[in-house]
């Protein structure tokens, strides 16, 4: 009994203090992410506003806010999240803690659960307030594009050694989408189009094959964060 | 003034040497490079004007550009305010010489990266085009380009300047940037950073668009000049130093600067606004559907006067109209840049008045005769998109003609039949006469038949005196291609490759002499030298079979539909595109033919159906006999270009689609292929009677049917009747 509860206790405490490591991390590496996840979450509120849309319009709408705007928050803020140290010549520093692939994995979580964190109260905001709508598959829409900028513009970013290379591929990648939106489904197919749902609805060619396509993302994301940790090298390590 | 002039270009010089030594900036070169190549259509290369390459390439790199010079901007424009920077503040030049050095040196970056796209697309005209198409390229660039990157650059240095933050700033920009291109709204499509969807055309420019674009881009040149001095006041005010003392004169004049260009500003929106919204006008369009009103009009004289330089036309219009009833209404279809300026009668107690485009005139009781009735009016020609802007609108405006059928500016002039640009459109004119000023006696002049043409000193004037209702233009800038022997082709200089020229007009040449063999009556030893000419803004064409005069649309949908078919041919779908296309240049050439002197639109809303694929059913009529006449005219028509193997082909294609109304590949590109059933089967027995009775019969039935019965489609028994009336024989 009494083990057990110590047990209990000591798995509440590695807990409590993983989340503050996470909670750390995220404040240390990205300040930004503090204030800018909460605040961009709260812009996407304005869409309450809007009372004459009809239900269509307004599911295209949310998946704008969850495909477009987030991602693009989470993409910025993720690609500084060790090179922002290095350019900024302090990356000894953090260096010195643990390996840098650790380090970045464990930021990049750190801010994938502030993202969804806030993520997930924006969608209950709409689920009871603008639009019944699955919270699941939005949280599932917007994390999935999220990883796939996030691994593209880490990975242009390691390569060329600086952040302004990452939003700019990213960007890149995010405006082709948006802009011309035909052109790149036309390219990328269903599978790998960034904003399905929102195309789809935009589109009215339907969103039945969205599990497909944001299960692709996850993967090519994933991928690419993979391909991003190998590009940490460890001499970009600057200590012996 | 010199030390600030120095401090300036050395900031600029070391701002760019910064730049340039980071590998996102060729980066920004390879993507730059990536986008201007997707923005050509490979395709349709030899097909492309010089100033539409310009165009696109320029649209493509100034939408995803806005993008991007944000983001290599922002982190330059906030560097001196990070904490490393701080050995800057204490150096003794002024804030804005190094500032604007900055702006400046960020701008030459900017322009650096787009050199490798730059001179792959001045290699491209060059290639095509020679030198001119690279000056064309400069030109566009620096109208389109420039002023959307120099804005987006002065608005990032002053949201930096705000926010202190080059993260912050991207992510604040890059929103608002993607959500104004993507999102916007504006039908005329030129709200956004880097317009698009304007029109442009090797003859005459900007054309209709031309006045928008100007004021859109002065606007952004304006507002980035206004933005760099606000974002220096910014920086005045957050810099960590105090700057020496202003004077009192030195804020007047800032004050003075930042009003003056406030108010240049509120101008040119004002006028953008009313521009636009001129442009934007829904277009009238009732008279294509119902000229009925022509039946009215017993004499119809109009006398031009167009003043070139300004486009202003003043026009005066004798017309006697035949009414039994005391009061009459008459639609008046004028141009709404024209307004009417004066109404007088022939007879003091007809009264007569003009309110919201119908004429009203009260004749005395018991009036039997005719009413003569002079109209003066005068204005500029307003083109609204909805006449030639097929992105804006879609559907049923989509297929209308070009129904202004007119365009004046300084360098071209151009006037079609039956345009708005005098009163009635679509009737039967007497006499027309137009004064042109000033003479230009060094210009290209096209007109068909002409009775006299007189030049005095600042006027050339031209009147006709018979129908057809004459076609006219008049520019500066045409050169003459030699097709054939006797034909000629009058092109904007920058058109397309003199090659591609031959390939795809020469088969118009031959056709006007099939025209002039089989169809035309009288003499015609001694006809002039056949003109193609190719113009702007109209969307069918127009043929004169007297003076042998073709005018054909620039913006053809027979080059597109004569790419596909040869990039078909590559795959083996169709393995004869030149036929297919020659074929198709048959059954426009009949139809322009047929609607030389009779207003027939809905005829010609005939072609490749890929871009009539909407066509509203109140459009399409039933014209089955003289669609069945017409196509299988064409296809005659076209023989010593496809041979008689082709001809027996698509006929025992028509022969399958009657039992079988689905689609059949090999006909896809064939007219045939929207043909309804009963068609193919009149073109079957047409087929027939030609075989039977041999070629004279079948042109003699079809001069007489169009003699006769014009636009009107006989049911299938009359036309039986007509058959054997005219030829003696029964249709087989």
């Amino acid at each position: 009994m009494v083990s057990s509860k110590l047990t209990i206790y000591a798995l509440g405490d590695m807990y409590k203090n993983w989340l503050k490591l996470l909670w750390y991390e995220n404040l240390v590496s990205s300040p930004s992410a503090m204030w800018m996840l909460p605040l961009v979450s709260g812009g996407g509120l304005l869409l309450l506003v809007d009372i004459h849309a009809d239900a269509f319009m307004r599911f295209e709408q949310i998946a704008a806010v969850a495909e477009i705007i987030m991602p693009l928050a989470v993409m910025f803020i993720s690609t500084g999240l060790v090179l922002r140290e290095r350019e900024e010549n302090s990356l000894v520093f953090a260096a010195i803690r643990s390996s840098l692939t650790v380090l970045w994995v464990r930021r990049l979580c750190a801010l994938f659960l502030w993202y969804s964190f806030w993520l997930g109260i924006l969608m209950t905001i709409y689920n009871f307030f603008y639009l019944p709508i699955s919270i699941v598959q939005m949280v599932f829409a917007s994390v999935s594009v999220s990883l796939v900028l996030t691994g593209v513009s880490s990975v242009a970013s390691l390569i060329m050694r600086e952040m302004s290379a990452g939003y700019l591929i990213g960007t890149f990648l995010w405006g082709t989408c948006l802009i011309a939106h035909k052109f790149s489904y036309s390219i990328l197919g269903s599978r790998l189009y960034l904003f399905y749902l929102w195309f789809g609805m935009q589109e009215e060619i339907g969103i039945d094959g969205w599990v497909l396509n944001k299960l692709s993302l996850t993967i090519a994301g994933v991928m690419f964060i993979l391909i991003a940790v190998f590009l940490l090298r460890s001499r970009e390590r600057f200590f012996t | 003034m010199i030390p600030h002039l120095r401090t300036i270009i050395k900031t600029a010089c070391y701002e760019w040497k910064i730049q340039v030594r980071q590998r996102t900036i060729w980066m920004l070169a390879g993507l730059f490079f990536l986008v201007g190549w997707f923005s050509v259509d490979h395709n349709s290369l030899p097909w492309l004007s010089a100033i539409s390459i310009a165009k696109s390439t320029s649209q493509g790199l100034g939408l995803f550009g806005s993008l991007f010079v944000v983001i290599v901007a922002s982190p330059a424009f906030v560097r001196e305010f990070q904490a490393t920077h701080n050995f800057y503040w204490s150096r003794p030049f002024s804030n804005y010489d190094y500032i604007i050095g900055k702006y400046v040196g960020v701008c030459i970056a900017i322009c650096t990266t787009l050199i490798p796209i730059g001179a792959w697309v001045a290699w491209l005209e060059s290639t095509l085009h020679g030198l001119r198409g690279i000056v064309i390229q400069i030109q566009v660039w620096a109208v389109i380009l420039v002023p959307t990157l120099m804005s987006l650059l002065a608005i990032t240095l002053l949201v930096s300047l705000v926010l202190r933050r080059a993260l912050w700033t991207s992510l604040v920009m890059v929103l608002i940037i993607g959500s104004v291109l993507a999102l916007n709204l504006d039908v005329t499509h030129l709200s956004g950073f880097a317009p698009y969807g304007i029109y442009v055309s090797p003859l005459i420019g900007y054309g209709p668009d031309g006045r928008l674009l100007e004021l859109h881009r002065v606007f952004y040149t304006e507002l980035s000049f206004l933005t760099l001095i606000l974002g220096l006041l910014i920086a005045d005010i957050i810099a960590p130093r105090l700057e020496r003392k202003s004077n009192l004169i030195r804020y007047a004049a800032g004050f003075l600067t930042i009003t003056s260009i406030l108010i240049m500003i509120y101008g040119t929106t004002i006028c953008y606004r009313q521009e636009s919204k001129v442009l934007s006008t829904q277009p009238t369009y009732e008279y294509w559907k119902d000229y009925s009103y022509c039946s009215m009009i017993h004499s119809y004289q109009i006398d031009l006067t167009i003043e070139q330089a300004t486009g202003h036309i003043a026009g005066k219009v004798r017309v006697g109209l035949h009414s039994s009833d005391t009061f009459t209404q008459v639609p008046v279809y004028l141009n709404t840049g024209l307004q009417i300026t004066n109404i007088s009668t022939s007879q003091p107690t007809v009264m007569a008045g003009v309110n919201e485009g119908v004429l009203s005139f009260t004749l005395p009781s018991r009036w039997r005769g005719i009413v003569f009735l002079t109209l003066e009016y005068a204005g500029v020609l307003h083109i609204s998109r909805g006449f030639y802007d097929t992105i804006s609108y879609g559907g049923e405006r989509d297929v209308m003609p070009f129904l202004v059928g007119g365009y004046v500016d300084a360098g071209t002039v151009f006037l079609t039949r039956d345009g708005n640009w005098h009163p009635f459109p679509g009737c039967h004119v007497d006499t027309l006469t137009i004064k042109l000023s000033p003479p230009h006696l060094n210009s290209e002049i096209m007109s068909t038949t002409a009775t006299t043409r007189l030049y005095s000193s600042d006027q050339l004037i031209l009147t006709w005196e018979q129908p057809p209702l004459p076609l006219l233009i008049r520019t500066t800038n045409y050169r003459t291609v030699q097709l054939r022997e006797d034909s000629i082709l009058l092109v904007a200089p920058d058109y397309m490759t003199q090659e591609k020229l031959n390939e795809f007009y020469t088969p118009y040449a031959i056709l006007i002499e099939q025209i002039d063999t089989h169809l035309r009556q009288g003499d015609i030893s001694d006809s002039p030298p056949s003109q193609i000419a190719i113009l702007p803004l109209i969307k069918y064409g127009r043929y004169d079979p007297v003076s042998r005069s073709l005018f054909l649309p620039e913006r053809d949908s027979m080059m597109w539909l004569y790419e596909r078919l040869l990039a078909y041919g590559e795959s083996g779908a169709l393995d004869r595109p030149d036929l297919f296309y020659s074929r198709w240049v048959a059954e426009r050439m009949m139809r322009l033919w047929w609607c030389s002197d009779i207003f027939c639109p809905t005829l010609q809303v005939y072609g490749p159906r890929i871009s009539f694929q909407n066509i509203p059913a109140s459009i399409e009529s039933d014209k089955t006999t003289l669609n069945a006449l017409i196509s299988y005219a064409a296809l005659r028509l076209v023989e010593p270009l496809v041979g008689q193997e082709f001809i027996d082909n698509e006929i025992n294609i028509r022969g399958q689609m009657i039992d079988y109304t689905t689609f059949v590949w090999t006909s896809g590109f064939l007219p045939l292929a929207s043909e309804s059933p009963a068609t193919n089967r009149i073109v079957i027995r047409l087929n027939e009677f030609w075989n039977e009775h041999g070629a004279d019969a079948f042109w003699n039935l079809v001069r007489n049917y169009h003699y006769l019965y014009g636009t009107t489609s006989l049911p299938e028994d009359e036309f039986e009747n007509f058959v054997e009336q005219v030829t003696g024989v029964n249709l087989p």
